[in-house]
């Protein structure tokens, strides 16, 4: 499979990713997914809006059982494979080969034995249960790390867009719906940064969270959210559309981001005057540009200088390596970008509406829902939804490499 | 200005001491103007933000040196955090009346020009956070910088173990941060003020790190000899005793410039962390000849200073050559200021 990807751009820089040790599950068979390319391009674009019931009862879920089920039994190295755990699925496997195997000799035996027949029959109906739950058992096995990077630290940048006060205003809601959020799944979390407007909105902020698997959990929000209301500052009544942006990034290692002291300009406001013991402040807050790329970070959450410089420098690595990450990947197809949770940043992801008292997630069918205020509560309504486009994603990667195997068995 | 800052500092104590409202209608404010603050702040509103948004107005009007970021953090330790950004979403919480009158006790003092760490009674350095008492000088963010660079070096020898003296060490930020980072540091920490010593000894415990440091209240003469000032029982024989690092922020703001000083920083912490004397070496050149006997060879000093000294320090290790010091590297802090020197004892050519 390596030959066959061998002088592909994308490949290659998959594969030196890899050997960075960033994505660490799912790379090899995205391999095998960009190697047949996805042709199917209103699949692709309708990614999040399977309506496809991917249960054992489709005969192509089958299909692609028995292929996984034969790549086992043949002991190799097989890409395929490499996205299950097999610690798991193994004794499935195993079990599966034996029920099937014993069909198949009960039907030889009907063959040669028609007066056998109905006893035949109800042991075979035995079994087609036994296996009818199995599949079920190694369907989920299969589902479980679908579609999961199982990132631990990320960085949630939340950005105020078209709308201008208004848009800072909401801005803080989403920001309270996050912390909320951040509280209910009971993970950690620290504010490096937080712009508040006059009005009390947000321009920017900035949240480093830890728990586990934080990432799969947030991925989601990625993208733009746009709400329609009547502002608080709005006299005469009108409806408004603004937008807040959220990025969720893993926070990326020195390792992975090596970062040169000298590309880097770091400013604190202490910058006047004789400074060290002339001056006693208590704004430890600090700046870094990274010359090169020319992004500019900010941290103020700590009393001490160092801890908001090294906060400050995990933020840069942080949008370094997305830059760096668009840049290479803008060939990449939707579904690795899906996959890495990156999305579209510019695309409009959800919709909150006020007045009908309405949110609606626009990448999966009936993603409508209602209560707002308690959806911006950051509870169990927003868990539900993650789930529902977790689902929702890793069904479709499934049914992609169904596909897959479907059209390389032809 | 020594009597001011006598009664400054003691009425500030008796207010975080807590008899803080007979306190200031007696000695501090006009009877109408502690009505008004009671008034206005307490009777009506408790919630966060009007409090934060009532004092930062109160302080900006006395001309208090950052007035948003003082009450942030006065409010912030009433709540129990060290980070002032939680304090975003808190700002609809009502303290309650005992939280409304110790936040008022603190800002008096605050008002009264008492730095903030002094005023929540504690400050992070680097990965530590330290308890800090007036006068005990409080730690700066440029010294995290020395810490780092001592670090780096500590990194680079291979001795299992370093043995490291620092010279005035106030409230122990370094020598604890060293410790505190490294597990090969054993250090011995001096202070000229007994308070200090007192300070860095709880810090010290705080921090659990009781067994890597010793802590002697001794004074830096200016023949560069150390003299013991208390009887402990920790005898170390500073003139015969070798060290692989010196590390120190002495004084060094010159005599002169004392009074330009904020108030928070001429009234309320100890003068003898910050005068340098004339040209601010007072400290600096007894700590080069007390390096320059006890170092070990390829021993290191690590010192802050002002801007103006690298230039004689290295002056001085040149003139002065049978010290057997190099001057090896002047550091820069984040503004770009030259602020850190290493001076290097070589070996007998």
């Amino acid at each position: 499979m390596l030959a066959l990807i061998h002088g592909c751009r994308m490949n290659v820089l998959l594969r030196r990713l890899t050997v960075r040790n960033l994505f660490v599950c799912n790379d090899l068979f995205i391999f095998q997914l960009l190697n047949h390319k996805i042709k199917d391009k209103t699949f692709v674009n309708k990614l999040f809006s399977t309506s496809l019931e991917l249960t054992i009862a489709n005969p192509i879920v089958n299909k692609y059982l028995d292929y996984i089920m034969n790549e086992y039994k043949k002991g190799k190295h097989n890409s395929v494979l490499e996205n299950i755990d097999l610690r798991v699925a193994s004794h499935l496997l195993e079990s599966r080969q034996l029920i099937i195997e014993n069909i198949e000799a009960l039907n030889e035996m009907i063959k040669q034995d028609p007066e056998m027949k109905k006893l035949a029959d109800e042991e075979q109906s035995t079994y087609k249960a036994q296996l009818l739950e199995l599949d079920n058992k190694l369907l989920d096995v299969i589902l479980l790390n679908l579609g999961k990077q199982g990132y631990n630290d990320i960085v949630l940048e939340i950005t105020a867009g078209v709308g201008g006060q208004e848009a800072m205003l909401f801005a803080a809601e989403l920001f309270d719906m996050y912390l909320g959020y951040i509280y209910y799944l009971g993970f950690t979390h620290s504010i490096a940064e937080q712009d508040i407007s006059s009005t009390g909105g947000i321009r920017h902020a900035s949240i480093l969270i830890s728990g586990e698997a934080a990432f799969d959990k947030l991925k989601y929000e990625g993208g733009v959210h746009r709400v329609q209301r009547i502002p608080y500052t709005e006299k005469s009544g009108r409806v408004h559309t603004s937008t807040v942006s959220v990025a969720v990034l893993p926070q990326v290692s020195e390792i992975e981001v090596a970062l040169d002291e000298k590309d880097l300009k770091i400013e604190t406001k202490r910058a006047s005057g004789a400074g060290g013991q002339h001056v006693n402040t208590t704004d430890s807050a600090v700046r870094i540009l990274h010359i090169p790329t020319g992004i500019a970070v900010e941290c103020q959450s700590d009393r001490s200088q160092l801890k908001n410089k090294e906060t400050a420098l995990t933020r840069l690595r942080t949008k370094i390596y997305e830059k760096q990450l668009n840049e290479q990947m803008a060939s990449t197809s939707e579904m690795r970008r899906r996959q890495m949770g990156l999305g579209n940043r510019n695309e409009k992801i959800r919709t909150y509406n006020y007045n009908q008292d309405r949110i609606t997630d626009h990448r999966i069918s009936n993603g409508t829902l209602h209560n707002l205020k308690g959806f911006l509560q950051g509870g169990e309504a927003l868990e539900d939804l993650q789930m529902r486009l977790q689902d929702d994603l890793q069904k479709n990667i499934l049914l992609e490499a169904i596909k897959d195997v479907e059209r390389s068995s032809k | 200005m020594i009597p001011l800052s006598f009664i400054l500092r003691s009425r500030c104590r008796a207010a975080l001491s807590g008899c803080a409202y007979n306190y200031l209608r007696v000695n501090i404010m006009p009877a109408a103007r502690v009505k008004n603050f009671c008034r206005s702040s307490s009777v009506h509103n408790r919630t966060i933000g009007h409090l934060l948004d009532h004092w930062s107005r109160n302080f900006e009007n006395d001309g208090i040196s950052e007035p948003v970021e003082s009450i942030e953090h006065i409010v912030a330790h009433v709540m129990g955090t060290k980070k002032i950004l939680d304090l975003v979403n808190m700002r609809e919480r009502e303290l309650t009346k005992e939280e409304v009158e110790k936040l008022e006790m603190l800002c008096q003092c605050r008002l009264s020009r008492m730095p903030v760490q002094y005023i929540i009674g504690e400050w992070d350095f680097r990965d530590i956070t330290l308890n800090l008492i007036p006068p005990v000088f409080i730690p700066r963010p440029e010294t995290e910088i020395l810490v780092d660079i001592v670090l780096k070096q500590l990194s680079s020898t291979q001795q299992e173990k370093c043995r490291i003296l620092e010279i005035g060490c106030g409230s122990g930020a370094i020598s604890l941060a060293l410790a505190h980072s490294s597990d090969k540091v054993q250090s011995v920490a001096i202070d000229v003020n007994k308070h200090a010593c007192n300070l860095t000894r709880s810090n010290c415990k705080n921090l659990g790190l009781d067994d890597r440091l010793t802590i002697i209240n001794a004074a830096l003469e200016k023949d560069g000899i150390i003299k013991i000032l208390d009887d402990t029982e920790n005898k170390i024989e500073f003139n015969r005793e070798e060290f692989d690092f010196i590390v120190s922020n002495p004084p060094y703001v010159p005599t002169s410039k004392l009074s330009e000083l904020a108030p928070e920083i001429k009234i309320y912490e100890d003068l003898r962390a910050l005068d340098g004397g004339s040209d601010g070496l007072d400290v600096i050149k007894p700590l080069l000849r007390y390096a320059a006997k006890a170092l070990k060879t390829d021993g290191s000093l690590f010192i802050e200073v002002d801007t103006s000294h690298p230039e004689y320090i290295v002056f001085f290790t040149k003139k002065y050559s049978d010290l057997k010091l190099k001057h090896l590297h002047t550091y820069k802090d984040f503004c770009n200021n030259d602020r850190f020197v290493q001076v290097l004892k070589f070996r007998d050519v």
